[in-house]
């Protein structure tokens, strides 16, 4: 139902934050997560470089020789990723603006198993080599490796992230309780410690380099102190600063709730509409976890809100939250904001719950009338949450909401590229904010770069990380 | 799914090729040399086994008949009763230059690239060849009095033990330790051989040694000579024991 007519005003209150995007932000998204994946392989390129200048040419003779130095190499680049897995995770503030916490979330998972498959080479190839020079079988060679310095240890450190790599595998993830996951995911931190260790008591290319070992040892200190910093000294901070509540737990719809937090100099977190917290409610069952919930309300310095839908036994848990409940907060976190416009005109994709981020977006992106169209995918009509305010605020600002409903395989798709090509004719001239579910993500993305939308003007926020 | 196979089959091959090229470019020729003793490698003629005849025999070679060879013994103890000191723990520690190094008979160990032959054995202490080389052959000198760090002194009725000099186990670049070898004659028989030191830093040369000294030594008493095989995984450690070896062969039978 198109809402157009009264002419927009402008959207501004307490606590609206002005932005302004670095050159690097402005870059598309596939330019960012270039920039940053070339960092990530530089890193990679040093780590081997530490092997290749050890090793001098012609080195290699046996085929033990080379098996023992592969195991070597992929030795050193599995240990770096595993780094560079914690890295991906430790909420470090640019990584999130350059890239978003969705998409770090993704490479989190395929560096991690790809992590994985290296050590399991490592494993392999050092083994092999070794039995090799030693003239003895793998049987045998593995016990004799046993017996080295804190072999056995990481041995054990490598059997945790097999264990973890599998119980976040998709299929395995849905079947195994969040607090299994959670505590399996915790143990990573001493089997990375355990790694470093093992490295620095049997790696060649450092038992003996003075220099290899002070980077290798700079490296994870650094490393180190960065998760430190950002996801435990920040939030500390923030929770003593804050002293979040639960103000008020108001029904929006079938299972959702939305939850009002309020605390104490809200405005200086400084969230943007678009951003997301990750958020520990410290009741008797649900304090040791952290769930992420975007703000569904424009940040107003006074009171935050999240729109919450019963999905699994945390969100249901929530919807039974009682006012007065503290709360710690992690964040703002999330680059899905008005920094990413590049044009004047802006269509929102909302799919589900996926309206709570986009709420507030449709609310402040600056825009003229007839500038602004939402999207509004759900499965029911009454699954569509938040309506009032946002007819309300499609009034205000002279915008569009327009509501879809239906299962994902029933025709017409909403989300082909002919239906939103007749939604709006100048479609590409569009940017595009999509958040919803991943399936509904990707398929609207691919619907709007075949209806011609360049990808740097599609920017997504994945439902769940 | 397609995609993600596809992913997972890019990232596999890249890997592949890239640790390949890796390998590939560092890989020297085939095989490894099966002896160290070569023609000409360790500076003499082979040491015939048994009896030598040109060589004078030792003082104490007249005053034992019977071979008894002493059980090995543990580095550690050998040295406390070992009448002087190793020298070798004394010795200046400057390396001479390559061209300098060992008796000037001494090739390359190895047929193979220069880079890796040049600095496969460095002894640490080259003064004892270099010195005794040029004293009159003719002498047999008294092992107790050799000059430089190659130590010669009894240690039981009827045997001479002689300390090698230090010399390090290194391949290519790559360095792992000291060899140091003390060697026991009973007459101009070597009835045992211990190995003093051996790389010890790292943990899997510790344990590639624990294998290999054993044969290493049986392969000395066999041979009573310094051409012995490299025993495969523990090459540097081989090729500086037979230097060892061959050093203090160089100075006993010179």
């Amino acid at each position: 139902m198109p809402t157009q007519t009264l002419p927009g005003r402008s959207p501004s209150g307490p606590g609206r934050v002005e932005v302004t995007a670095s050159p690097l932000e402005r870059l598309p998204q596939p330019g960012r997560e270039g920039l940053v994946a070339a960092l990530v392989a530089l890193g990679a390129v040093a780590a081997v470089g530490v092997w290749w200048v050890d090793t001098p040419a012609g080195l290699l003779h046996s085929a033990a020789d080379r098996l023992t130095a592969t195991g070597r190499i992929t030795g050193l680049i599995g240990t770096y990723l595993a780094l560079v897995e914690v890295l991906l995770m430790s909420r470090l503030p640019w990584l999130d603006r350059l890239i978003g916490m969705d998409r770090l979330a993704t490479w989190h998972r395929r560096n991690g198993q790809y992590c994985i498959w290296l050590l399991g080479a490592h494993t392999l190839f050092t083994i092999w080599g070794y039995a090799g020079t030693d003239h003895t079988g793998l049987g045998h060679e593995t016990a004799l490796v046993l017996a080295l310095p804190d072999v056995v240890a990481a041995t054990v450190a490598f059997a945790a992230l097999v264990a973890v790599g599998v119980l976040s595998a998709r299929a395995v993830r849905r079947r195994v309780g969040y607090q299994t996951w959670y505590t399996i995911h915790l143990v990573t931190y001493l089997a990375i410690a355990v790694s470093f260790l093992h490295v620095l008591s049997d790696g060649d290319d450092f038992v003996h380099h003075p220099l290899n070992r002070a980077l290798w040892i700079a490296l994870y200190a650094g490393v180190a102190l960065l998760v430190l910093a950002h996801r435990i000294g920040a939030p500390v901070r923030a929770a003593w600063r804050h002293r979040l509540v639960v103000s008020r737990v108001e029904p929006e719809g079938p299972g959702v709730v939305s939850i009002y937090v309020t605390g104490r100099r809200l405005d200086a977190l400084a969230a943007e509409p678009g951003q997301f917290l990750t958020w520990r409610f410290l009741t008797a069952r649900g304090w040791w976890q952290a769930h992420p919930f975007s703000l569904s309300a424009t940040p107003n310095g006074r009171e935050l809100r999240i729109t919450v839908k019963a999905s699994g036994d945390h969100t249901a848990e929530l919807q039974r939250l009682t006012p007065g409940v503290r709360v710690v907060a992690e964040g703002p976190y999330g680059a899905f904001t008005a920094r990413r416009r590049t044009r004047r005109r802006v269509l929102l994709v909302a799919g589900g719950i996926g309206i709570a981020p986009l709420l507030p977006l449709f609310e402040t992106l600056p825009a003229g009338p007839g500038d602004l169209t939402l999207l509004y995918r759900t499965s029911r009509p009454e699954d569509a949450v938040l309506r009032h305010e946002l007819e309300a605020i499609a009034e205000r600002r002279g915008a569009r909401v327009l509501y879809r409903h239906g299962s994902r395989n029933q025709p017409p798709d909403p989300f082909s590229a002919e239906s939103l090509r007749a939604l709006l004719p100048d479609l590409t001239d569009h940017d595009v904010f999509l958040c919803g579910p991943a399936g509904l993500v990707e398929r609207a993305r691919e619907s709007l770069r075949d209806a011609g939308v360049p990808a740097r003007q599609i920017h997504s926020e994945a439902f769940e990380l | 799914m397609t995609p993600l196979l596809r992913r997972a089959a890019a990232t596999a091959a890249a890997t592949v090729l890239g640790v390949s090229l890796l390998v590939a470019a560092k890989s020297g020729p085939g095989g490894r040399p099966a002896a160290l003793a070569q023609p000409g490698v360790v500076g003499r003629p082979p040491v015939a086994r048994g009896p030598v005849a040109t060589a004078p025999p030792l003082p104490e070679a007249t005053t034992s008949t019977t071979v008894t060879a002493p059980a090995p013994v543990p580095p550690s103890s050998t040295s406390t009763t070992a009448a002087p000191p190793p020298a070798p723990t004394t010795a200046p520690t400057a390396r001479p230059t390559p061209s300098s190094a060992p008796p000037t008979t001494r090739p390359p160990a190895r047929p193979a690239p220069a880079a890796t032959t040049a600095t496969t054995a460095r002894p640490t202490t080259t003064s004892a060849p270099a010195t005794t080389a040029t004293e009159p052959a003719a002498a047999p000198p008294p092992p107790s009095t050799a000059p430089g760090p190659t130590t010669t002194t009894t240690a039981a009725p009827g045997t001479t033990t002689v300390d090698s000099p230090i010399f390090v186990a290194a391949h290519g670049r790559e360095t792992y330790g000291n060899v140091q070898v003390r060697l026991t004659f009973q007459g101009h028989r070597i009835v045992d051989a211990v190995a003093l030191q051996t790389p010890s830093d790292r943990a899997k040369s510790r344990q590639i040694n624990q294998r290999a000294v054993p044969i290493l030594r049986q392969e000395v008493l066999d041979a009573q000579s310094a051409q012995i095989d490299t025993v495969s995984g523990a090459t540097a450690t081989s090729e500086a024991y037979a230097q060892c070896v061959q050093a203090i062969l160089d100075q006993v039978w010179k």
